[in-house]
């Protein structure tokens, strides 16, 4: 009996085929859209199952004895909350893509949509596995197949340098993970989760470090931890921006799901209260060095979707900190109240960056879509023309920042609450939570940067006349931003839901109107958040504003902008992103260079062999339009010639059925 | 709730009393007669009865002068004044106010001139300068109250202090105030000698009077915060005693600023920057006296 996963699994693939053929960009999009979605329902019922029992859901596939090695679907409350999101991100994504990949008129939709949909089955695949070797298995063909995504403009050489750096960095750090695979597989003789946690507690201290080490280093490149996530800021640019916040939005996630695994499930039950600690401070200094680095670096981008990218790996940051103290205060002499508390900032932050990353990309995608234009100094003031992807973009941004009441505060809220807690008991993490206060303020400027420059202002004059947002685009970014306000204006129910995934104990008790307080649990800082009642008294406050504002009853009237007495056109004084922040970053510009990277020789030629187009689908192609050219040469329209084939073939097959009936 | 409902609305009235106090002393300061106390009164009903110009259609311009005097009236809902406060702590507090900053800066970038842009980029490094030393004053507290949320804190000191670290990290917040307010010298974000009023610049009438009252509460709020966490004495069980006690602290304060404003001029904002990482060395000190323990 299949369970639904595996049959979502195989839809997928199968979908990969059917949508493969079709010539036109619509009919693929909407036909990737459907078996996406149908797919997403199918594993969110398994996944919703597994969160609410917490029984794991286990199907066996196939088995590989000589390997100590099963294919089976293995989905426990970590796996089946990442399950969520691993289905309901893309499917938002193939929503999207139905309108904006139709920009790509020139290029064959199988190209895009047959690995679309493979991606998104290597990805369901990856956390629905509990054996390493397959792990790895999902995890390459991720790596491949969204390779091949990142490299879709291939005729651009920013494109395809991008997408090989992207390759070479993650391959090289998958390579640390196969070694960890093998090692413990020869010390356990199998490849199980469980048996690698019991070999990785047996191994000798040196041993089990350095795997650990090539556990995190493996997973913090996917999440893109600066400085092992580089290849981010020129990949995510790179890709189409439907692939990006995919990317961004949960694959570089998947990288935390592994660091989960080996940190959170293995780890506290066989090392000792040092290592623990020792392991954390690690986690969460790689975490505050990459938020601090890259949120002062995206203060200083003008490239509205690598402003993105350097956001993401400094939202990566912050869930490591977060996970870090959470490791350092897990275990059984650790302080369970104020791990959790870590760890639900971390899962949280999960969530809300998934949320607000991918709409965010999608948006700075629409406004590349409507003016061709990816540069923040040359776009300006498109609320005027599109103002509901303004809207989103504002919503995005300001969830992005952690301000109240969208969902970025409430995971903020958490991480600092873990790391004062944290550092009364071991006083570094203090200056995380500072640092982690100074990185939210960077937030702000930076997307403000790009809300501020694309939507608000003048409206700048472009070459060629704006190109209409479809509605399917507009559609995914609404539905993400009205996920990013419940979610804010609610946080206990998803609390409540990683409350169970991480720890059963409670932190939080639930108050009227879906309100949080801590209930003092031993080291756990006490806090308190009500986004409702808090958002009724703004709501209010508000109004108070508006009433003031109208007590004079004063009349309103439109003028001209004033430029100091002076006349000028708008673009002649136009602010423009680059002169934003400027002593600010002539401060802070050394903090994280572009190292121009060597050229490596004999590159092409794996270029070349990486290319799927030119050994696979080229060829391909080529065969079979011989085939069909060599075919219609024989239809000439002479019926003589017809005759003859009709009785070669007549010829045939009574040779044939001779040659079976004796 | 009721007692946070009269904080609010004790900020709201008071804050222009406050301004024309700032006015008065200074005018003391340079030997002029210098404006009546009420002038902040009749500065708001003027500009409510003038007419209202808009150099743009966009809504976010429209409307942001409202969320950001709603929020910082909501911070004022939070700020413990003597009586209790909406539940919430000290990272609501800080996003609040951050939320009233995206708004000033919002609406500068949607007004469309170079010199209000210039003045809402100003505003966020001014923030990302002063907020560390603010933020790490108020972790200092949580860290010796073990609570993050403020009334737990006033209630600590007002019991158990006054302490080192508490009175070090008050310093150094006592050196961000003049910021926090936007006074001279670090009257950068509006400059009006400079860049015309920055964010403020294409604000005029009803919808300026609302954006100079939420500026404003947001003065009051900071000073308040200060006097609260940091010099919570001598406490009184009458509310209403303990609460004027309180804007006396805080016209003190104010009295104190208005004085550095008088006689300083206008910093840079690298010089500001350079300031406040200094301001922050004291503030982390305080940090590492309080994970010590004194």
């Amino acid at each position: 009996m299949l369970c639904n996963v595996e049959i979502s699994l195989l839809l997928l693939i199968l979908g990969a085929l059917v949508v493969g053929p079709i010539r036109s960009w619509k009919a693929a999009g909407w036909t990737a859209a459907a078996v996406t979605a149908v797919a997403t329902a199918l594993a969110w019922t398994d996944a919703l199952r597994v969160l609410t029992t917490g029984k794991v859901l286990y199907t066996p596939v196939a088995q590989l004895p000589r390997f100590g090695s099963e294919l089976a679907v293995h989905i426990d409350r970590l796996g089946a909350g990442f399950l969520l999101l691993v289905t309901a991100i893309p499917l938002m994504a193939a929503v999207f893509s139905i309108g904006y990949m139709s920009r790509y008129t020139k290029e064959h939709p199988g190209r895009f949509y047959c690995l679309f949909q493979l991606f998104v089955a290597s990805m369901i695949g990856v956390v629905s596995v509990a054996d390493w070797l397959f792990f790895i298995a999902f995890w390459e063909l991720m790596t491949l197949v969204s390779y091949f995504l990142v490299a879709f403009e291939r005729d651009e050489p920013a494109v395809t340098r991008a997408s090989f750096k992207y390759f070479v960095m993650t391959h090289v750090a998958t390579a640390g993970l196969l070694v960890t695979a093998v090692v413990l597989w020869r010390a356990t003789d199998s490849f199980a989760f469980v048996e690698h946690a019991r070999g990785l507690t047996d191994a000798a201290p040196t041993v089990r470090h350095l795997l650990l080490a090539l556990y995190l280093l493996a997973f913090a490149t996917k999440a893109g931890i600066f400085p092992m996530g580089d290849w981010a800021r020129d990949a995510y640019p790179a890709a189409p921006s439907t692939v990006s916040a995919v990317m961004s939005g949960i694959t570089s996630k998947l990288g935390i799901y592994g660091v989960l695994r080996v940190f959170h499930d293995a780890l506290p039950a066989s090392a000792t209260r040092t290592e623990l600690l020792v392991w954390g401070i690690v986690v969460a200094a790689l975490g505050v060095i990459s938020a601090l680095v890259t949120g002062l670096r995206a203060m200083q981008e003008g490239d509205a979707k690598r402003l993105l990218a350097f956001s993401s790996m400094s939202q990566a940051g912050y869930i490591f900190l977060a996970m870090g103290i959470g490791v350092a205060f897990s275990g059984p002499e650790g302080l369970p109240a104020v791990a959790l508390v870590a760890f639900l900032g971390a899962g949280f932050h999960i969530l809300n960056d998934a949320l607000y990353k991918s709409l965010l990309f999608m948006n700075a995608g629409s406004v590349l879509y409507a003016t061709g234009l990816r540069d923040l100094n040359k776009v300006g003031g498109l609320m005027a023309v599109m103002p509901l992807t303004a809207a989103a973009g504002l919503v995005g941004v300001l969830s992005l920042s952690g301000i109240p009441p969208t969902n970025g505060f409430v995971s903020k809220w958490l991480i600092y609450q873990a790391s004062v807690s944290g550092g009364i008991q071991f006083a570094p993490f203090l200056v995380a939570a500072v640092a982690a206060f100074f990185v939210s303020l960077s937030t702000l400027g930076y997307s403000l940067r790009y809300c501020c420059t694309a939507f608000l202002g003048k409206l700048a004059p472009s070459r060629e006349e704006l190109n209409p947002v479809p509605k399917t685009m507009t559609a995914a970014q609404g539905i993400l931003a009205l996920a990013c306000l419940i979610i804010g204006l609610s946080p206990y129910w998803v609390v409540s839901g990683l409350n169970m995934i991480f720890d059963s104990q409670k932190v939080f008790r639930v108050g009227m109107l879906g309100s949080l307080a801590s209930v003092g649990a031993a080291g756990h800082a006490s806090a308190a958040w009500n986004p409702i009642g808090l958002l009724i008294a703004l709501a209010v406050c508000v109004l108070i504003a508006e009433a003031v504002r109208r007590l004079g009853g004063a009349a309103v009237r439109s003028v001209p902008t004033w430029y100091g007495g002076e006349e000028h056109a708008d673009d002649e004084v136009r602010f423009r992103a680059h002169g934003l922040y400027s002593p600010f970053n002539t401060a802070f510009a050394r903090v994280y260079p572009s190292i121009p990277l060597p050229r490596i020789g004999g590159t092409p030629s794996i270029r070349t062999m990486l290319d799927i187009d030119r050994w696979l689908f080229n060829p391909l192609v080529k065969f079979g339009a011989n085939l069909v050219s060599s075919i219609s040469r024989s239809h000439v329209g002479t019926p003589q010639l017809y005759l003859i084939w009709q009785v070669v073939g007549m010829a045939v097959v009574l040779a044939v059925l001779l040659a079976v009936v004796r | 709730m009721v007692a946070a409902i009269a904080n609010g609305a004790v900020i709201l009235l008071i804050a222009p009393l406050f301004e024309g106090v700032v006015r008065k002393m200074k005018a003391i300061v340079h030997s002029r007669k210098g404006p009546p106390i009420t002038q902040g009164y009749i500065d708001i009903l003027k500009l409510l009865g003038k007419e209202e110009l808009r150099s743009t259609a966009n809504a976010v311009f429209r409307f942001a002068p409202a969320v950001a005097f709603g929020a910082f009236l909501t911070v004022g809902l939070l700020t413990p004044m003597g009586g209790a406060n909406l539940t919430g702590d000290m990272v609501a507090w800080i996003y609040f106010l951050t939320l009233g900053a995206a708004a000033l800066i919002a609406m500068a970038a949607a007004s469309g001139n170079p010199f209000s842009i210039a003045g809402g980029a100003r505003e966020i490094m001014l923030l990302l300068s002063v907020e560390p030393v603010v933020v790490t004053a108020l972790i200092t507290a949580a860290v010796k109250s073990r609570s993050m949320r403020l009334e737990d804190m006033v209630a600590w000191n007002a019991q158990n202090g006054p302490c080192i670290s508490m009175a070090c990290a008050g310093i150094a917040f006592f050196l961000a105030l003049q910021a926090t307010m936007g006074k001279l010298p670090f009257d950068i974000t509006e400059a009006e000698t400079e860049i015309a009023g920055g964010p403020l610049l294409e604000q005029s009438g009803p919808n300026l009077a609302v954006t100079k009252l939420a500026l404003l509460m947001r003065q009051v709020v900071y000073a308040l915060l200060l006097v609260q966490v940091f010099v919570p004495w001598p406490t009184v069980g009458f509310w209403p005693v303990s609460v004027l006690l309180t804007l006396i602290k805080v016209l003190i304060l104010f009295i104190i600023a208005a004085v550095i404003e008088a006689v300083s001029p206008r910093l840079r904002i690298d010089q500001a920057m350079n300031y406040m990482g200094r301001v922050l060395f004291v503030a982390l000190a305080a940090l590492a006296f309080a994970s010590i323990g004194v």
